[in-house]
């Protein structure tokens, strides 16, 4: 069983795709989410997920303070980061997320959950 | 005392006892100083860049004034007096310097702490200068008092230059690691001009008179080429006003190559000998000066109006590009929710649920919907009234009751205050009961509705939300207080800008449009006399002004009032 942790500030948008990992994807991903940015280090210290979901504009932390973050501990800086996000995603987006080893970026709006879901297991080699 | 090295001075300065070098290294370089130094002050008073370096180039030519009056002038006692202030000059660039890079850099002054800092360094240059520890004596025979000075108060001030040249490299290094392309091409010509300029101002005189303490070099000319420093940086601040309009001059180019022609073409009736024959010559030049001028004036006009234009243009394509920020995000943060809801809904993944979970579903539709609309209101609304002195339709200026107004926009926030657990009151005293509004009924209330919004968003859990209304003589005027986060200073210029939201607001809340406070405002303007201000401490709170002409016509429709369990005070 792998570790997704879904990090967002959207309440509705985390009910939705911990809706769409329970019905598709039950017995291979164990899905935690976490509204609150700055609870989110701590949360990946204490999971030590397979894989972050990370939203990009939050309050109070962004995703791109969160993934910079996780990259200075020694215990959890490997850990593989997508970010899901709804931002522009022009080139000085792209290469900042570029500088904090994120290269998986996904936009919400170009996927439903069942996608997300796929491309999720598929990154883990569940598929 | 008079030193006879030379005869005395014609205007304190000129004697043909010194080498011409020194004219030529000095003056031009001191006239042109001055000339760019005033030309940026003029251009950009209210700029601390500009003021700054206006003041250094008035230290910088105080300086070049002195080193001539000591070079040249042969009353001892007037040498001492003016030797004594070489060294403060030396001690004010140099942290002058610094803080002009740092204004440079961070677009803000230093805080206080810095600023003490910098005048304790530079204090006991200050204070030693004038007194006899700075300056012992004076030798009459080489007319100067370079062996008289105290060398450890010589080397305080030099490694002023120096200590400047280290911090402006690391403030510069440390600002290049994340600026954008641009900035950090004008950080490298500004970053090569002061280090020249420092690097030669203070360094080159104490290696010249090594060099010849040591017998290396007898050359005492080699000296004059440490002004050298200041075109060198004059020439790479020509470049970035001209290139990256630093210091907001604009028309550079235009004004100085029309002053150059017509200075030019003047300076000929001084080379043209008084002559009866050579009339038709000063008729010609005078002909050619007049078209230099009209020609000149036009050329300055057309690149002015270009200026402009270029300016608008790259004013509407940072707006454009804010949009596009503003729509992907906010736009799309609801339509995905919508859409990704809608997608399970279509595949059925919802038909076996409980019903609590589709409850959930439903009510994430709906949530998500309404915010879309609201925002696609506030950018419809404001687009409405994204005009300059944007004016109501008369036909849809109504009388209204102003303290219904108020109470109506409190009635419909009243849910979202309790949600907060704000302690919300809105407050009508008696003799404002009664004052009528001349104004547009749907965009008062909506510009109302927006101010008392944001006090109630962005104010802390359980604070308080208070809307006051007070009558001040021909005006009404509406206070919208709270004790939320309060707006950073520094942002407080362009809070009623579009699509500006301040960056405590983004943190707290990670969706707005930045268009709320704008059409606001906007709406407040419109009124004749209308006026809408704001008092704020940073996590104190904010005070909002909305000030309405009082109008004395009688109401043309009434207000429907939904009563509700609000407090009127």
């Amino acid at each position: 069983m792998k570790k997704v942790l879904y990090i967002d500030d959207d309440i509705d948008q985390l009910n939705l795709y911990q809706l769409a990992f329970t019905l598709r994807a039950k017995d291979k991903i164990e899905l935690f989410v976490e509204h609150d940015a700055r609870k989110a280090i701590e949360r990946i210290r204490s999971i030590k997920p397979d894989l972050v979901l990370l939203d990009l504009v939050m309050r109070d932390f962004s995703g791109a303070d969160v993934a910079a973050e996780v990259r200075k501990e020694a215990d959890i800086k490997d850990t593989l980061i997508v970010a899901f996000s709804n931002s522009s995603t022009n080139s000085a987006v792209v290469s900042s997320l570029k500088g904090v080893g994120i290269t998986n970026i996904w936009e919400k709006i170009e996927m439903i959950p069942k996608m997300v879901v796929e491309r999720v297991l598929a990154l883990l080699g569940e598929k | 005392m008079i030193c006879y090295l030379f005869s005395e001075p014609s205007y304190f300065l000129f004697t043909s006892g010194v080498p011409a070098l020194l004219y030529y290294a000095y003056i031009p370089t001191t006239l042109v100083t001055l000339f760019v130094g005033f030309y940026i002050y003029r251009n950009g008073m209210h700029s601390l860049l500009n003021r700054i370096f206006f003041g250094i180039s008035i230290l910088f030519s105080l300086w070049t004034l002195s080193t001539l009056i000591e070079w040249t002038n042969i009353h001892i006692e007037f040498i001492m007096f003016v030797w004594s202030f070489g060294s403060i000059i030396l001690g004010l660039i140099a942290i002058l310097s610094i803080y002009f890079i740092y204004v440079f850099l961070e677009k803000k002054t230093f805080p206080l702490r810095t600023k003490l800092v910098l005048i304790s360094l530079v204090a006991p240059v200050i204070l030693l200068s004038p007194t006899s520890l700075h300056l012992t004596g004076f030798d009459i025979t080489t007319c100067d008092a370079f062996n008289f000075e105290w060398l450890p108060f010589k080397i305080y001030y030099v490694s002023l230059g120096v200590m400047a040249m280290i911090w402006i490299f690391v403030l510069l290094a440390r600002k290049y690691r994340t600026a954008t392309a641009d900035f950090k091409k004008q950080i490298i010509l500004m970053g090569m001009g002061m280090e020249f300029f420092l690097s030669l101002f203070f360094l080159w005189t104490s290696y010249t008179y090594y060099l010849t303490q040591i017998g290396a070099s007898s050359d005492s000319q080699l000296e004059m080429y440490g002004l050298l420093g200041m075109v060198i940086f004059l020439i790479y601040i020509g470049i970035l006003m001209v290139r990256f309009k630093t210091f907001n001059v604009r028309l550079l180019g235009a004004q100085a190559l029309m002053w150059t022609i017509g200075l030019l073409v003047g300076s000929a009736f001084f080379f043209v000998n008084v002559d009866v024959s050579n009339r038709t010559m000063y008729i010609l030049i005078s002909v050619t000066l007049a078209i230099v001028v009209v020609a000149g004036y036009t050329l300055v006009k057309s690149v002015k109006k270009l200026d402009q234009q270029k300016s608008h243009i790259e004013h509407l394509l940072k707006i454009k590009s804010e949009f596009i920020d503003v729509v992907s995000h906010q736009l799309r943060t609801p339509v995905s929710v919508i859409k990704g809801m809608a997608s399970m809904l279509k595949d059925g993944d919802l038909d076996d649920m409980p019903k609590d979970q589709v409850d959930i579903f439903k009510a994430g539709i709906y949530e998500k919907s309404v915010k879309l609309s609201d925002i696609l209101n506030d950018m419809l609304r404001s687009a409405e009234v994204d005009m300059d002195n944007f004016q109501f339709t008369p036909e849809r200026l109504k009388v209204l009751n102003i303290s219904q107004i108020v109470k109506n926009s409190c009635n419909d926030l009243i849910t979202l205050a309790n949600e907060k657990k704000l302690d919300f009151k809105c407050s009508v005293p008696v003799d404002v009961e009664n004052l009528n509004v001349q104004t547009d009924d749907m965009f008062i209330g909506q510009s109302l509705k927006n101010f008392i919004d944001n006090a109630i968003k962005y104010s802390n859990e359980s604070g308080f939300v208070h809307v006051e209304l007070e009558k001040d003589g021909k005006f009404v005027i509406i206070k919208i207080i709270d004790n939320g986060i309060g707006i950073p200073p520094e942002e407080a210029h362009k809070l009623f800008e579009k699509f500006v939201r301040a960056s405590n607001a983004v943190n707290t809340h990670a969706y707005g449009t930045g268009l709320g406070l704008f059409f606001a405002k906007k709406i407040v303007d419109a009124h004749t006399g209308g006026k809408v201000w704001f008092e704020s401490e940073l996590n104190k709170g904010t005070t909002f002004f909305i000030k309405l002409p009082i109008s004395n016509l009688p109401v043309t429709t009434s207000n429907n009032l939904v009563k509700s369990g609000l407090s009127l005070v």
